[in-house]
């Protein structure tokens, strides 16, 4: 299967699992892409290594958040959801 | 950024990565156009945070170590918990000062911490972080422990429970970002613990402090006062619980004062005695943590906080004026003083010192959820007709089927009639009850809005004049249902239109209102002010002017009827059932409706028309002011504007009350034709002594008015008394300071035309005045 041949479109809608570059994971819902690849997702849950206890991982909401292209190192998608877009 | 490592497990199987399909597919976009999902508005995307730029993700807030490892639950000095609590009570004025809550009373660890753990029960509440692995166990023994985890906990959540009941507040009655952000983090206020039950963990510890041995006398005193000012915060709200008889003859010369009030004013007494800046919240208590650590929508924000001593005066205020008002409406006797009170008391003097959660207090506390005045048996539309009984509508037929003899023909043809008639007077009693709940909400409101509100009420009120007029004609044309002005065989047997003459009135005085607002909220270029000084003094002039004629008659005929009318009827009719029917409803008339009405002839003639009277002479000499500066060339009334007419800007000014058809509003071609010669086009060759000649009658003007309010000022205080509010005495003194502190401005204007100065190199310069409708004239050097 040929990837780049995916409409953008596709992607519009669907939950994506996003590593940034601090090492902060963010699960949201894909609201807006520009040609640029720069994101814009609707509820935002981020999660990051908790300040106060660093063996654990702490949780909080953000609501739309944009996700500059040059912040981004790994995009993810359920196996499941991908499977409807292809 | 080596503080967040991997927090997802990206290799999992559930997962399949595509990085590289997502940002090869966004290769066939073309122009530039970005793919959304297709409810989505761009203009939302503006107020995203932005992942990556410090300014706009609070991910990447930066704490120092002693923030970032703060312990809350670890023993602290007297001085530091002292220090907490005063920048908790300083956090709680920012906030009320238009600051959200996570840069003010969020901001505190102790406050983020208990919410945290909070999770719908009291016991929750603790200041142990159980996400941080290294906070310290301290002797729960010491004093510093008890400082902290009995003591300041207490407080804490008197606060967080006083918070919570102004988010409430705040739902119920203020605008979001105008009054109050309530914007909370996603936290519970611990709005499922009753406020008795923080009272009484409060009240314990407010009288075991003094038991507590390991703290100085000074810190107990002050801790004291911290506990009796946290606990009257709670008790705050229960003031929309306390019931005022409205409109009842006093009995009893006993003012209720709500004990809090007096409780409060006291601690704030007792802090204020103190050198409070000692005390120091220790370094991390306060930060931006919670910012980064919870649910968080927003961008990152520098945390606020007010000086003590405005925090102290602001609480001050607060509890002062709940005290104030509850006194004060206890001596309310009659609906007319209720309106003033409202008016003059309340509305003009919503300055900026009252905080959204003041406002809300003080609204919930006038108009109850259950539509009832002040707790009263009294409600909005029990309020509605007294008000309509105590102005215009004395005896009107249209409220008393009984008196429909008019209507004549077969009983059912008299029940259909009547059932139709009640029907329709009913539906408008309803719109004008809400066009009085209207009025009554902006009363509580900031200036900015309740002169938007009355911009509203102007169409609202327009539209139930309509309605009232065609009703009343329709009933007197159909039905002879109707009060008269006269006698049928006099020329002024017309119909009275009781109904209609109220709200005419009550749209007028809005619309006066809506005009001079603007003056306080700076809203008019010089040339604008003139138009609204000319209009202010019209709409006065048709105001008073109805009230002397069609008013007037009205009352008196209503008077002549029982005074005349009806002793001549009861003289004629044959003794028998009917004559004593009819006297037995003279002598009713006589004690309970004539004394209103000679109250209400009273109250017209000595407060509503010279107020307006007033208000005609005070515009009508700023008008002369106007076109002496404007031949002085200190001002431009008539500016010529290179992109529009001016005649359009007049009409977007005048657009509040272009929805008006009575009276007609004055175009522009109008305000141009009363214009004296020389103003518009300036070719007066004797300008500055026309201008001289504008100036001292606007002064005579002004020093006539002055004389007549400060008379009636003295007239209020020696036999108006109980019909007149401070509030009102305040305002014509306002009035009148305004004619004198106008009049040395102008005297001085003269003096220096006088001197030879060259006018043109003057200005007109704007301040506060001493009513908020005029605002201080000076005229400056145009240098300074």
């Amino acid at each position: 299967m040929n990837m780049s041949t995916i409409e953008p479109s596709k992607f519009i809608g669907t939950k994506l699992f996003l590593r940034v570059k601090d090492g902060r994971s963010l699960q949201g819902i894909l609201t807006v892409i520009d040609p640029f690849g720069n994101l814009l997702m609707n509820n935002v849950v981020e999660t990051s290594k908790d300040k106060l206890n660093y063996q654990e991982n702490h949780e909080r909401e953000l609501g739309l958040v944009s996700v500059p292209r040059d912040e981004i190192v790994q995009v993810l998608m359920e196996k499941k959801i991908y499977s409807q877009i292809v | 950024m080596s503080a967040h490592t991997d927090t997802l497990d990206f290799n999992s199987e559930k997962y399949v990565d595509v990085t590289e399909s997502l940002f090869n597919s966004v290769k066939r976009i073309r122009d530039n156009k970005v793919i959304k999902l297709p409810y989505f508005n761009l203009l939302e995307g503006t107020r995203a945070v932005e992942i990556g730029n410090a300014k706009l993700d609070t991910g990447l807030i930066e704490l120092s170590e002693k923030e970032l490892k703060f312990d809350t639950s670890a023993g602290r000095s007297e001085e530091e918990v002292i220090g907490v609590m005063i920048k908790l009570l300083k956090s709680v004025i920012s906030w009320f000062n238009n600051s959200s809550l996570p840069v003010t009373v969020c901001s505190c660890r102790y406050v983020q911490t208990i919410l945290g753990n909070y999770k719908g029960k009291l016991t929750d509440c603790t200041f142990v972080n159980t996400r941080d692995v290294d906070g310290d166990i301290s002797d729960s023994t010491s004093t510093e422990w008890k400082l902290v985890n009995r003591f300041l906990k207490s407080f804490v959540l008197a606060i967080i429970k006083f918070v919570g009941l102004c988010l409430e507040i705040a739902c119920e009655t203020l605008y979001e970002e105008e009054d109050i952000i309530t914007r909370d983090l996603d936290m519970n206020f611990l709005t499922t613990v009753p406020a008795e039950q923080i009272l009484k963990d409060v009240s314990t510890q407010h009288s075991i402090i003094q038991l507590e041995s390991g703290i100085s006398s000074d810190g107990k005193v002050i801790l004291q006062a911290l506990f009796g000012l946290s606990i009257c915060l709670l008790k705050l709200p229960s003031i929309t619980q306390i019931s005022i008889p409205l409109f009842q003859n006093q009995t009893s010369n006993k003012i209720f004062t709500p004990p809090f009030t007096i409780e409060a004013l006291k601690a704030l007494k007792c802090l204020s005695s103190y050198d409070l800046s000692k005390y120091k919240a220790p370094e991390g208590s306060f930060s931006k943590y919670v910012q980064t650590a919870a649910n968080n929508r927003s961008i990152p924000s520098e945390l606020t906080s007010v000086s003590l001593e405005y925090c102290l005066n602001q609480l001050n205020f607060t509890f002062a004026f709940a005290q104030r008002y509850v006194q004060e409406l206890q001596t309310i006797r009659g609906v007319q003083q209720f309106n003033q009170y409202l008016r003059y008391d309340i509305s003009s003097k919503i300055t900026a010192e009252y905080n959204g959660i003041s406002r809300g207090l003080l609204h919930l506390f006038l108009v109850r959820d259950d539509r009832s005045l002040l707790g009263s048996s009294e409600g909005i539309e029990s309020y509605c007709m007294r008000l309509l009984e105590n102005s215009t509508c004395f005896l009107s037929q249209i409220f008393h089927p009984e008196t429909w003899t008019s209507v004549q023909g077969s009983e059912a043809h008299i029940l259909s009639v009547r059932d139709e008639v009640n029907e329709k007077v009913e539906r408008l009693m309803t719109d004008i009850v809400t066009g009085l709940y209207h009025n009554m909400v902006s009363f509580t409101c900031n200036r900015c809005r309740q002169r938007q509100l009355n911009s509203r009420g102007i169409t609202l009120w327009e539209t139930l004049q309509v309605n009232s007029e065609s009703l009343e004609l329709d009933l007197d044309n159909k039905y002879s249902i109707g009060d008269r002005l006269g006698d049928s065989d006099s020329l002024d047997d017309q119909p009275a239109l009781p109904l209609s003459s109220f709200v005419y009135t009550t749209k007028l005085s809005i619309m006066i209102d809506v005009a001079l607002s603007g003056f306080e909220l700076n809203l008019y270029k010089p040339y604008e002010m003139n138009w609204i000084h000319w209009f202010v003094s019209y709409l006065s002039s048709i105001f008073i002017s109805f009230y002397k004629n069609r008013i007037d008659q009205l009352l008196n005929y209503k008077k002549g009827y029982i005074t005349i009318q009806l002793p001549k009827r009861i003289k004629k009719q044959k003794a028998g059932a009917k004559k004593d029917a009819l006297k037995a409803q003279h002598k009713a008339y006589v004690t309970k409706i004539l004394p209103l009405i000679e109250e209400t002839i009273s109250y017209n003639n000595n407060f509503i028309i010279p107020l307006y009277e007033c208000l005609k002479s005070i515009t009508d000499a700023l008008q002369l002011s106007f076109y002496a500066l404007n031949m002085l060339n200190i001002i431009d009334l008539v500016p010529n504007f290179e992109m529009c007419s001016t005649e359009h800007i007049y009409n977007l000014r005048f657009k509040p009350w272009s929805a008006v058809g009575v009276p007609e509003i004055p175009t522009y071609s109008h305000y141009l034709r009363t214009l004296p010669k020389g103003c518009s086009d300036g070719s007066n060759e004797n300008s500055k002594s026309m201008a001289v000649a504008f100036i001292n009658e606007a002064i005579s003007t002004l020093a006539a008015c002055k004389d007549r309010l400060q008379g009636l000022v003295h007239s209020f205080e020696r036999e108006l008394r109980p019909l007149v509010t401070p509030g009102t005495i305040d305002w014509f003194q306002s009035l009148s300071k305004t004619c004198i502190s106008h009049t040395i401005e102008f005297n001085s204007l003269i003096k220096q035309i006088n001197g030879g100065i060259d006018t043109s190199k003057l200005k007109l310069e704007f301040g506060p005045g001493y009513n908020i409708y005029f605002p201080k004239l000076t005229i400056v050097p145009q240098s300074k």
